[in-house]
């Protein structure tokens, strides 16, 4: 029976998508999980599965186009003889692909206009941009959405890409990235190209911070630090003692942002991901603790909402689990450091008096954004964290 | 004490336009939410400001229809006024919305707090309640939105006798028989157009060249011809030099471009300008830092004091309610995490006055354009060529737009006339979504409706309009 595929909302405020691919040709095949077809919302880009077996018959929707939520997108046949005229009974509004399937967000966070894709742009920019000799598909829309508006279209032309020089035909097994890992791909590519990337590395003693949370984890039953929730808590707190480092740059200028959120990486199935703690510096470790569960948990599950992906200044990336000793990361494209966590480790260090003495160690590494932080003060503030890791009953209280 | 109940994630302070506004969309956004004022829910807007002022005004408009009753073919007797009733219509219209904010406010599980905030030493925000009790809030943010009042002249404060403020010009119980209105902005114009309609006989000073200072002069060269026809005395490029009491009210010197003048009048309304709200909030103990009453903030709306925000008047001008209700929302949402990339939202504010003639305007003058060195098209189209303005006796008046002559950007839209303040808001939509003259053109406008002359003011900025 023909039905129709309509527009899947992907979170609560979702209130419309872009198409951004279609996977499979009319008269394709699928089955129940088979991705069919790509939408971006704000923030994220989806594969969207089927949740029955089908034959997709027509496509409404064409790359590029943004739908509203609910609007028939497609065609599919069910492959079950039932009554062929639609007219007698409207669609169920269950005829499509599931609409809780796993969105798999990439860490976007301002839409960008990839070539093929229908630009959006306000008239006024669209003119603009005609006078002045400038691909809007160039360009980022800072409107909603990612709509191109006037002030986004610059005065000069528009410097052409560099073309990229094409090598022969590598041997070995070609495959396409998917849209969701071109995405990543280009973000990477991005923020390792524009954002001129500084490193500082520190190693932390830990004695206290390992005992105080064994002796909290033992007593209450059910409470479950971990070492994560008590280095998103001390990067927080650093951020409230020093407000003048949380901020980011942007093409405006840089821009300080009112509360001191703090961006987790998480890595999911489909992907890194960076869910972003709200206020993370103002609360006891104990709520930072239940807050980061909640959102990684979204993560996990796909379900982390644009505004849990937008914001902060900096992310924690914690690879102390993987026996990394220290790892420098790649800066979240939007924010402005990244602290890169190392396992903790015993090692003998000299004491005072020149004998061995037992510590332990986690290495930290400070990805800073060299725009807008420089060495010292990028220094001074990777000395805060340290400062409230070495004291972390501090960080128990609000 | 501060308990756990009082500490809140968003403490706003001042319930009035931008106040209720920012708790509303800050309690919609999950945000817990709190909000103190020390008068009434409303503010000055919806208590004595906009809403009171345009209960009075449309008795005004429904005066003169019943004059022109006539013009219609409706024979009625000479209708007479009891400004004591209006008055009393005026407020209980204030009463009723101030009471539906509550409600509002109360569905949203916005606590409510009456009194009076300070910040206390290390900005910690304590409350002088209404029933004289002391409350200490917390709160991650604070949003100051605390408004603005009249500003007195220096040396003659308002004694609510001679000396009006708004407030007594809107609580009067009796018709004065003569008004000197200081100020011809939009609320010296207001009361005019008001108590002249009624009968007294109004003067007004002001001491810029023309009314309306902040409008198109086209604006307010209409506008002050058809207040002059309707009987107010106008003395612009004037200043007060000194006002005496008189047993039967006040005489002032006048100073104007002709040499000085006596003018008596039995009350004196005093309307130039406002200043903010701010000298009981105790700023010393925070960094909020404020210049003459009005507080510097970014344009996300925050202080020099991280955590405190403020909008609305008490950040200066444009002082409009809806332009402190947009940046409530816009401050709300900031922190609830929202607009984290790109430039702070700045639509275009537009500006309305609700005398007769009404008044409209969005974006730049022709005067800011060319002082800009933007090259113009401009439209100006009368309703006299409007259909429906005809049809309904509403033929006096013009919509006149401002177009970039390179780019066809709208750059400013002014329209005078009857539903002018309800029209101008085609041209906000247009404005905020970078329509040139293009896309205005190519939109269908209702036949009849005078908003057609809209479509005309377009057209005719292009040499293409059609009814003239």
């Amino acid at each position: 029976m023909r039905r129709e595929l309509l527009m899947p909302k992907l979170g609560l405020t979702m209130a419309e998508g872009v198409m951004t691919e279609w996977l499979l040709v009319p008269g394709a095949a699928f089955k129940a999980g088979d991705s069919i077809f790509i939408i971006e919302s704000e923030k994220a880009a989806v594969e969207v599965p089927a949740d029955a077996d089908g034959v997709l018959l027509e496509i409404i929707a064409q790359p590029g186009e943004t739908v509203p939520v609910g609007t028939p997108i497609g065609w599919w046949d069910d492959t079950r003889a039932g009554d062929e005229s639609p007219a007698s009974s409207p669609p169920a509004p269950s005829a499509a692909p599931r609409i809780d399937s796993s969105p798999a967000p990439t860490a976007a966070h301002a839409p960008e206009a990839a070539t093929g894709e229908r630009v959006i742009a306000t008239p006024l920019a669209r003119r603009l941009a005609q006078q002045r000799g400038v691909d809007l598909r160039t360009l980022r829309g800072s409107g909603p959405r990612g709509r191109i508006r006037a002030a986004d279209v610059p005065t000069m032309d528009a410097e052409p890409a560099a073309a990229a020089s094409r090598a022969a035909a590598p041997e070995g097994s070609l495959r396409k990235p998917t849209a969701i890992e071109s995405k990543i791909a280009q973000r990477l590519v991005a923020a390792k190209q524009q954002i001129p990337h500084f490193y500082l590395s520190s190693e932390v003693e830990v004695s206290a911070l390992v005992s105080l949370r064994s002796e909290i984890n033992a007593a209450q039953s059910g409470v479950r630090l971990t070492l994560n929730d008590f280095l998103v808590a001390a990067v927080g707190r650093a951020l409230v003692d020093m407000p003048q480092y949380n901020r980011v740059w942007t093409d405006d200028g840089f821009l300080g942002l009112p509360t001191a959120d703090v961006g987790m990486a998480v890595n999911t199935e489909r992907g890194l991901m960076v869910a972003v703690l709200r206020d993370a510096g103002r609360l006891p470790v104990s709520e930072v603790s239940r807050g980061a569960k909640a959102l990684i948990e979204r993560a996990r599950t796909g379900r982390l909402g644009s505004a849990d992906m937008a914001g902060g200044a900096i992310t924690v990336s914690n690879a102390g689990m993987h026996d990394v000793t220290a790892m420098s990361s790649i800066i979240n494209p939007g924010q402005a450091m990244i602290l890169g966590v190392g396992s903790v480790r015993d090692l003998f260090r000299p004491d005072a008096a020149g004998a061995p003495a037992l510590r332990r160690e986690i290495t930290l590494v400070l990805s800073a954004d060299h725009r807008v932080l420089d060495g010292v003060s990028a220094a001074e503030f990777l000395k805060r964290i340290r400062e409230h890791l070495a004291r972390p009953l501090g960080l128990l209280v609000a | 004490m501060s308990t756990p109940s009082n500490n809140f994630d968003v403490l706003v302070l001042g319930g009035g336009p931008g106040g209720y506004v920012a708790a509303l969309r800050a309690s919609q956004l999950g945000l817990k939410t709190a909000l103190v004022e020390r008068e009434r829910l409303g503010g000055i807007c919806l208590n004595w400001g906009c809403i009171p002022t345009k209960a009075l005004l449309h008795g005004a408009d429904l005066l003169r229809m019943l004059r022109q009753a006539g013009d219609y073919g409706i024979q009625v007797s000479e209708p007479r006024t009891d400004l004591a009733a209006m008055i009393a219509r005026s407020r209980s219209v204030a009463n009723r919305l101030s009471g539906g904010i509550a409600l509002l406010l109360k569905k949203a599980r916005v606590q409510v707090f009456a009194g009076e905030a300070q910040f206390a030493s290390g900005a910690q925000v304590r409350v002088a309640m209404a029933d004289g009790s002391m409350q200490s809030l917390q709160a991650r943010h604070t949003i100051i939105a605390t408004g603005a009042r009249a500003r007195a002249l220096p040396e003659l404060p308002f004694d609510g006798k001679n000396v009006w403020s708004y407030r007594d010009a809107l609580s009067a119980q009796r018709l004065p028989p003569s008004l000197l209105i200081v100020g011809a902005g939009a609320i010296g114009l207001e009361f005019a157009s008001f108590y002249a309609a009624l009968g007294t006989r109004v003067t007004v000073l002001e001491a810029q060249p023309r009314v309306l200072p902040g409008s198109d002069a086209d604006v307010s060269a209409f506008v002050e011809k058809t207040m002059t026809r309707d009987g107010v005395a106008f003395r612009t490029g004037s200043t007060l030099v000194r006002a005496e009491q008189t047993p039967s009210g006040l005489r002032a010197t006048v100073r104007g471009p002709s040499g000085d003048e006596a003018i008596e009048a039995e009350h004196m309304l005093v309307a130039i300008g406002l200043v903010g709200n701010t000298e009981t909030l105790g700023l010393g103990n925070t960094r909020v830092e404020a210049d003459r009453g009005l507080i510097e903030v970014n344009d996300w709306g925050e202080t020099k004091h991280p955590g405190i925000h403020a909008i609305g008047d008490v950040v200066g001008l444009p002082m409009l309610a809806h332009k402190a209700m947009h940046q409530g929302l816009v401050v709300a949402e900031r922190i609830a995490g929202q607009h984290r990339t790109g430039p702070a939202p700045h639509p275009a504010i537009p500006a309305c006055t609700y005398g007769h003639p009404q008044t409209a305007g969005i974006g730049m003058s022709e005067e800011d354009a060319k002082a800009q060195g933007r090259t113009l098209r401009v439209g100006r189209f009368p309703l006299e060529g409007n259909g429906k303005a005809v049809a309904v006796g509403e033929a006096a008046g013009f919509v006149k737009t401002l177009f970039d002559s390179g780019t066809g950007e709208l750059l400013g839209a002014h329209i005078v006339g009857s539903e002018a303040t309800e029209m101008i808001q085609g041209f906000a939509v247009a404005m905020g979504l970078e329509s040139t003259e293009a896309e205005l053109m190519a939109t269908v406008f209702p036949h009849p409706t005078i908003s057609e002359a809209m479509h005309e003011s377009v057209l005719a900025a292009y040499g293409r309009a059609l009814h003239i």
